[in-house]
């Protein structure tokens, strides 16, 4: 049974529909997060679920039973949400956290206690008797972070927790809540634009389009086989190509891009719900970090991904040029011409590996392209 | 200059030997006009929270109204008042016309539009994400307004103070509905311009240097609080 649930939610502005969904549900100890672009209804739906909004039409249950205007207050008692911008009381650090336990009837020093605890694990009981308008961006929402832990929430509702924040920051205190999370095993909802913090917390993800939800999987099968052209190019999947089916077996679909045959394991047709005979017009969806690349003259492979169970060489193997090289940080973007163009992405290290003009070998697993509608 | 000079002695010894007219008038003005505020405050605030938190049709121009009011003639209050109060008018029969309990009424009708949107824009001014978070941590409505009152505590007692500098400034108001009786309904203001009128223009000095200290103190305290605000925030 689901903790909290929602059922048949439109929520409209005017003439258009901000959100539409059949069913939205989170089990008990788990991390369920909601990710898709800005302006999707992310956030509307985490204020539905929240019940900091009424939806048009539909119903939140919490703990199977239908939420009545009259129980609201009883059960936000029983939630937390940490938002956006992290949003503190004209009050110091420490009143900040000991407001919510007061308003749920904690007496003040049980509740000063408890305030201390939590500021000490996000570490920033030293600004306790701060004033909370006048710490940083990053302290504050760690000031936040505490509060919300510190009512011990049924469920946790987060609201892009980690935006606005420097990457390091953002790096630390994505570990830090992350191991909050498993010790303290809240079940929590929490939004994103961010594949990656996607990635690093839930245990499920529902992708959101337009207030459609376009897909709901492990965040692993959203970020591999996404449901969507949109949503793969939302992901960062660099190469997605039109193609046609030329064979189709229970185990493997093979496929011409303007020329090139590429196989593709029919595990992850199955998975996406296609079915798939010749002549059937599919769109492919390759991620860059997937394909294994070359130097043609060394054949010297590197080997930067786990292809396993399979010999990449085997199901898929492109000969091309170097294009372009791009560093970003610690990986290199290189476009590869191969009759097609294919963007590979491999670390840094193998920056004077390659140089524009350059004869390149790219090879791939069967599983690691996706087929999407 | 010589007047002034003169006004200036005699005000500060009616002040500091605590002449008895000067204290009564003092007093009363206060006892009025602190009526008066503490209604508008009454008046004004829930008002100001059911605007901020309610959206209903004719909203804006109630607000609007309030603006209006803010800037409202004192003399035209008086003159609404008097109509009201008067012998003949809809209230006459409590027969309060020239009395203290008249001046507070034009007092309020004066200060409760100033407080009120005031108070309306410094409510409204709060972060309606902040209002969610409120929200999100459980309270009822009452805390919910609790902790709204103290968010905007500031800008709510500026309009506070506002509210109370109309009142206790007007001049209008008090002389049409309280008629200026010695020792009855004789504010500061009202024994100003009668002063001067007499041409005795060191008693009117006099009595508008307490005027303005009154002022001063009222400005004095809102603008300590405030600065201790900024002293937390900057430390």
């Amino acid at each position: 049974m689901y903790i909290i649930e929602g059922q048949d939610i439109l929520v409209t502005a005017g003439e258009s529909r901000i959100l539409q969904l059949n069913r939205v549900g989170l089990e008990e100890g788990k991390v369920f997060s909601v990710i898709g672009p800005n302006g999707s209804g992310k956030s509307t739906l985490l204020r539905v679920m929240a019940l900091l909004q009424s939806p048009h039409s539909g119903s939140v249950k919490f703990r199977g039973k239908k939420v009545m205007p009259r129980d609201r207050i009883k059960i936000r008692r029983r939630m937390a949400v940490v938002f956006q911008e992290p949003l503190l009381l004209d009050a110091t650090v420490e009143e900040n956290v000991v407001i919510g336990l007061r308003i749920r009837g904690m007496d003040t020093l049980s509740a000063r206690k408890r305030a201390k605890f939590w500021l000490e694990r996000f570490k920033v009981a030293h600004l306790s008797k701060r004033w909370a308008r006048a710490i940083s961006g990053g302290e504050a929402r760690r000031v936040s972070l505490a509060g919300a832990f510190a009512l011990e929430p049924e469920v946790l509702f987060m609201d892009e927790p980690f935006a606005n924040l420097d990457a390091p920051t953002r790096e630390s205190l994505l570990m830090e809540l992350s191991e909050v999370l498993h010790s303290t095993g809240t079940t929590t909802f929490f939004v994103s634009h961010d594949f990656k913090e996607v990635a690093y917390l839930a245990d499920s993800t529902m992708a959101l389009f337009d207030g459609k939800p376009i897909q709901q999987d492990l965040p692993q099968n959203i970020l591999e086989r996404p449901a969507t052209e949109r949503l793969a190019k939302f992901v960062g999947i660099e190469n997605i190509w039109p193609a046609r089916v030329i064979e189709a077996t229970p185990n493997k679909i093979t496929a011409d891009i303007k020329g090139k045959k590429i196989v593709v394991a029919a595990a992850g047709v199955q998975e996406n719900g296609v079915r798939l005979r010749e002549g059937d017009v599919i769109k492919i969806a390759l991620r860059g970090e997937k394909v294994d690349c070359a130097h043609w003259s060394s054949k010297k492979a590197n080997h930067n991904y786990d292809f396993a169970p399979h010999n990449p060489a085997k199901d898929n193997r492109w000969e091309g040029t170097v294009k372009s090289v791009f560093a970003f940080g610690d990986i290199i973007k290189i476009t590869a011409e191969c009759g097609i163009e294919v963007k590979i992405s491999v670390p840094s290290r193998f920056l004077n590996e390659f140089r524009v003009g350059d004869p390149i070998i790219i090879f791939f697993s069967a599983e690691a392209p996706a087929i999407i509608r | 200059m010589d007047t002034i000079i003169e006004g200036l002695k005699k005000g500060l010894i009616s002040i500091f030997s605590l002449d008895k007219e000067v204290l009564g008038i003092t007093i009363f003005t206060l006892k009025v006009t602190g009526s008066a505020t503490l209604i508008s405050i009454a008046i004004a605030l829930p008002l100001s929270f059911f605007l901020t938190l309610r959206d209903f049709i004719g909203k804006r121009f109630i607000i609007s109204l309030a603006n209006l009011g803010m800037g409202l003639p004192p003399t035209v209050v008086g003159l609404w008042v008097s109509l009201m109060l008067w012998r003949s008018g809809p209230f006459g029969r409590l027969h309060i016309m020239y009395t203290p309990t008249a001046m507070v009424i034009a007092q309020t009708a004066i200060s409760a539009p100033i407080i009120l949107a005031l108070s309306t824009a410094a409510l409204q001014q709060i972060d309606k994400k902040l209002r969610w978070h409120i929200i999100a941590l459980g309270t009822s409505p009452l805390q919910m307004l609790l902790l709204m009152l103290k968010e905007a505590r500031y800008s709510l007692l500026a309009a506070i103070m506002a509210g109370f500098g109309g009142s206790i400034s007007e001049v209008g108001a008090s002389m049409m509905v309280g008629g200026n009786i010695q020792g009855y309904t004789r504010v500061l203001t009202t024994a100003i311009v009668l002063e001067t009128s007499k041409g005795h223009f060191d008693i009117a000095l006099a009595l508008s240097f307490v005027l303005m200290l009154l002022a001063y103190a009222a400005t004095l305290w809102l603008t300590f609080i405030q600065q201790r605000r900024y002293k937390n925030v900057y430390y």
